[in-house]
């Protein structure tokens, strides 16, 4: 990781994962069970229980019928996690990406930054990847794409000249529990 | 210092091991045939190199070790030593920097008034009167004076800080103190945007909070004024 070369006058506005406010939350430790370590990126997955198993999360849905899976929430808070850092620059290596059978706490309540793939507009709605749990938005009265889980969120702040190194869009997302009845 | 120094012995080979000639499992095979004699007779051989073995112990080994395949490790293969028992961390850690903030400097410190005010006023007065020509009999024009009110909306930020106790201990792991580095955090974004609204005011309406470069009344503009609030923050919730 280079050192800083250019002078902000403002601080970074804050770190995908991290609570934005102390707005009320609600989140759960899960033992983390996805498809592939490489989902579980903090700040940018969401998570289901698999198969009805209790204790467990694994990233996105793995029936595909949204609503079917009991909804387990954001992958949050990357402060208590220990860095595996990378394959490719060794483990000092910036990341957010955690092993599989780590407890991971995921939130389905409260303000927390995210990061988010593309440009989008406050009010929208936040939804996940059925295979990766990877989030991205829509539109509010946009249907649900095939392949996709609603993520019971919306964008809260969303800056268009936040975006990364990465490519990736800086965001703040409020989480809501809303009860669906499985389609 | 003698250049034809003896060399130390470390080992040797007894005298009576000079009738020895190598030895193939095939050839004691031959001599003993294939029964325990051929341990007995190998016995007898390494006895006379040194070598102390009861037949009877190979017998056993034989019977504990399997040898038709080769054993493979127990561990994974692997380079050997962990790259964190390399490093060498150095202690501290580089700060971020953030702009210098120089607004305290250009235009000083007042603090006045309370947290819970809703307005800095500034009383603007004028004096009025037009001397006359003098005369004995003529009647004395007076002089008076007019006043206005100048305001300022005082203008207010929050930024708190949570830290959890995994966090805390996480980080103190790595010698970083979690709760002083938020707090740097809360406490210079604090300084920031008061330092930003010393130089380019904040724009609430009608509010006339105008900094240092910004358009004070009947002043000259440096700025344009933001559009609405603080230009920088009014992404900001």
């Amino acid at each position: 990781m280079a050192f800083q070369s250019q002078i902000n006058i403002e601080q970074g506005y804050g770190v995908p994962g991290d609570k934005y406010s102390d707005s009320p939350v609600r989140a759960a430790a899960y033992s983390l069970n996805s498809a592939s370590n490489d989902l579980n990126i903090v700040g940018q997955t969401m998570y289901t229980i698999p198969s009805g198993l209790q204790g467990e999360a694994a990233a996105g849905n793995d029936t595909g019928v949204p609503g079917t899976n009991t909804f387990a929430g954001l992958l949050v808070n990357p402060k208590v996690y220990a860095s595996l850092g990378t394959q490719a620059d060794g483990p000092l290596a910036p990341t957010m990406t955690i092993k599989n059978n780590s407890v991971g706490e995921l939130a389905t309540m409260g303000q927390f930054f995210v990061s988010l793939p593309a440009l989008a507009n406050i009010g929208d709605l936040v939804i996940y990847d059925n295979l990766s749990g990877a989030i991205e938005t829509i539109p509010p009265g946009t249907p649900l794409p095939a392949g996709y889980s609603f993520g019971f969120a919306e964008v809260k702040v969303f800056i268009a000249d936040s975006v990364g190194d990465d490519g990736r869009f800086l965001a703040v997302i409020e989480l809501t529990p809303t009860l669906v009845i499985p389609v | 210092m003698s250049y034809t120094q003896a060399s130390q012995v470390h080992s040797s080979i007894p005298a009576g091991a000079g009738s020895l000639k190598d030895f193939s499992l095939d050839e004691y095979r031959s001599s003993y045939g294939r029964g325990s004699a051929v341990l007995d007779h190998a016995c007898a051989d390494l006895k006379r190199l040194g070598i102390a073995i009861q037949p009877q112990q190979i017998k056993e080994w034989a019977d504990s070790v399997v040898m038709d395949s080769v054993q493979p490790g127990v561990t994974t293969p692997s380079v050997v030593t962990p790259l964190q028992f390399l490093q060498e961390f150095l202690p501290g850690f580089v700060y971020v920097m953030t702009a210098a903030r120089k607004i305290d400097d250009f235009v000083g410190v007042l603090i006045a008034g309370d947290w819970q005010d809703e307005q800095i006023v500034r009383g603007i007065v004028e004096q009025t009167g037009s001397a006359e020509l003098y005369g004995d009999t003529t009647n004395l024009s007076y002089s008076s004076f007019n006043n206005n009110w100048n305001t300022s909306t005082i203008v207010r930020f929050e930024e708190g800080l949570e830290v959890g106790q995994l966090e805390q201990m996480r980080a103190s792991a790595q010698n970083l103190d979690a709760a002083v580095q938020k707090r740097i955090g809360a406490t210079r974004s604090l300084e920031i945007n008061r330092n930003l609204v010393g130089f380019f005011g904040f724009n609430g309406g009608l509010n006339n909070t105008y900094g240092f470069l910004m358009r004070q009344v009947c002043l000259l503009t440096y700025q344009p004024q933001p559009v609405t609030g603080l230009a920088l923050l009014i992404l900001k919730l």
